[in-house]
């Protein structure tokens, strides 16, 4: 199909979908969510080959949360029609659907994306047009036609859900900018999300992590490190809010790098460290290589030339410093970690504050300390849309599992990293709120003589003054 | 049931109910058996029409198309439907009248 093909269908199915009411609606997200459910090991194993990045095994849980636990979040939200009615303020809010949104999927998490995108705009009442990265077109195409086979049955417009099964650059600018898109769901690279700003499209975009996690001297230090592994070595490592150096400081350094040794990481020497850095970061660009994201640490490691046994899970990379002369402190998605050490909690709180502003700005942070003061000192200096505490960062940040954050796969990152919100994105934000405004007439400025506000010797204080006397 | 009147090469449509997916496919055939090269001018008549599908649309397109913009109307629009019509920018393609 031609792109005006592909936009014709879509505003048509937006149409229809508009007169749908939430229960109709509901059933449909119903419908999908078990469809996807019931493929999520077999759509898992697809994307993991096709791709060659990560562990199937986690994908199924990355598809797990992505249909069930993102389903039971938002089941029994109010998407349609009248979703808020307040007497005392008079306004009433009104849920309409935006229409046509296109999703950009990650090569990342491609299935669990796209169950993702599909769920929460079907609950808004939205068509939606999968755009797949490229090197996940198939595992992409078939979880959108499983998704969509299951709509249909349940009564959802045609051409509800659409997907591309070739995508290429032009073909992406032109649904990019197409006037009848309403909104871009952009989770990727910051070239492909800057290309989705530009587009004069309305977009919700990602920005890139790169996430400090502090062990502060109170922590308990065998969970913090369980926690971390569990994070860091999770798909290995290609979620975007996976710890990506740990801050530890100097009283309790021996005892954290002798618990990383027992529970199965290598902490490298300078000149391994130096091997890693040379094929995980290209010094042309600073950006990781994309070949080995989502590896298994004995491959990088072969790559590198470093020798590991087999049950090593995490490569932990001692570095002294943070920015373009250390690669390594920028953001690398694989089971590989920054190590600092620090003489204390303020120089520690230094070294995450500028590892959170090289490179993800407003993405996530964590932090493992029972001291609830020194959490608090460290969540107010970061800029991070979520901080998460005591908690694997890679599954903390995307919610609901480890705490009441909305399960999404697109994480705002605010203006720090370019975007509109710090939000978990979820159905809510493809939802457009009319307000109905019944008459509340303000008091004061009811009551006040408004030739007050013509009198330039009249401040704010005597106009409040006049409006407290009592006569 | 629909109903069709053809009245001085005018071909007018009376519709009812919910015009879904399997609605519209009915709608689809009676009116090809209806329209022959003696139909000058086609009027959907949406009065009783609560609900239209993205397959009643596509009909829409494909009488405009087939008859012109001159030659194809649409009566009696719900304040619901025509905002149907509006969200599928068939607005600027077809005439639509109150």
């Amino acid at each position: 199909m031609s792109i005006e093909e592909i936009m014709q269908q879509a505003v048509l199915a937006a149409a229809e979908y508009s007169q749908f009411d939430q229960s109709g609606t509901d059933a449909i997200v119903k419908a999908v969510f078990e469809a996807a459910f019931d493929q999520r090991i077999r759509l898992a194993k697809m994307a993991n080959q096709e791709t060659g990045i990560g562990k199937w095994e986690d994908k199924v849980i990355k598809n797990v949360l992505a249909s069930q636990i993102v389903y039971e979040d938002i089941k029994d939200q109010k998407t349609v029609g009248i979703i808020n009615d307040d007497k005392e303020t008079g306004i009433v809010e009104i849920a309409q659907p935006m229409g046509p949104i296109l999703a950009i999927i990650p090569v990342t998490n491609p299935t669990s994306t796209t169950l993702f995108k599909i769920l929460i705009a079907l609950k808004a009442r939205n068509p939606i047009i999968i755009c797949p990265s490229k090197k996940a077109v198939n595992c992409c195409s078939e979880t959108a036609e499983i998704c969509y086979r299951a709509a249909l049955a349940a009564g959802a417009p045609e051409g509800c859900i659409q997907w591309l099964t070739t995508v290429t650059r032009e073909q992406t600018a032109a649904l990019m900018s197409h006037p009848s898109m309403a909104l871009i769901l952009a989770t990727g690279g910051p070239g492909l999300v800057k290309s989705a700003y530009s587009s004069g499209t309305p977009a919700i975009g990602v920005g890139a992590g790169n996430v400090p996690v502090f062990i502060e001297a109170s922590a308990d230090i065998r969970f913090a490190v369980d926690q971390i592994l569990e994070s860091k070595t999770f798909d290995n490592g290609t979620v975007c809010a996976s710890e990506q150096a740990v801050i530890v400081e100097k009283a309790i350094a021996t005892e954290v790098k002798e618990e990383f040794r027992k529970q199965g990481a290598k902490i490298l020497n300078p000149d391994e460290t130096l091997r890693l850095t040379r094929i995980a970061v290209d010094p042309q660009t600073g950006l990781m290589n994309p070949d080995i994201v989502g590896k298994p640490v004995q491959l990088i490691a072969e790559l590198a030339g470093i020798a590991v046994d087999d049950g090593i899970r995490l490569l932990v990379a001692p570095l002294d410093g943070v920015g373009s002369d250390f690669p390594l402190s920028s953001e690398v998605l694989a089971p590989i970690i920054g190590y600092y050490e620090v003489a204390n909690f303020e120089s520690g709180l230094r070294t995450c504050i500028r590892l959170n502003y090289n490179g993800g700005v407003g993405h996530s942070a964590s932090i493992f300390s029972n001291d609830e003061e020194k959490i608090l000192y460290f969540s107010m200096h970061m800029n991070a849309g979520r901080i998460v505490v005591n908690t694997p960062s890679s599954q903390g940040a995307v919610g609901a599992i480890y705490n009441r954050l909305s399960p999404s796969l697109t994480l705002g990152c605010g203006t720090g990293g370019k975007n509109i919100t710090t939000d978990n994105v979820t159905a809510k934000h493809l939802i457009n709120i009319l307000r109905i405004a019944r008459r509340r007439p303000n008091q004061r400025f009811a009551a006040i003589d408004k030739s007050l506000y013509f009198n330039e010797e009249v401040n704010a204080d005597i106009i409040q003054k006049k409006y407290n006397h009592n006569v | 049931m629909n109903e069709y009147h053809i009245d001085n090469q005018k071909l007018t449509c009376v519709f009812y109910g919910r015009l879904d997916t399997l609605g519209s496919q009915a709608v689809d055939a009676e009116l090809s058996a209806k329209l022959d090269a003696s139909v000058q001018e086609v009027v959907f008549d949406l009065k009783e029409v609560a609900y239209i599908s993205s397959s009643f649309l596509k009909i829409c397109l494909k009488t405009v198309h087939n008859t012109g913009s001159n030659h194809f109307s649409i009566v009696h629009v719900s304040p619901g439907v025509l905002k149907v019509f509006q969200i599928a920018n068939l607005n600027h393609l077809i005439r639509i009248n109150e």
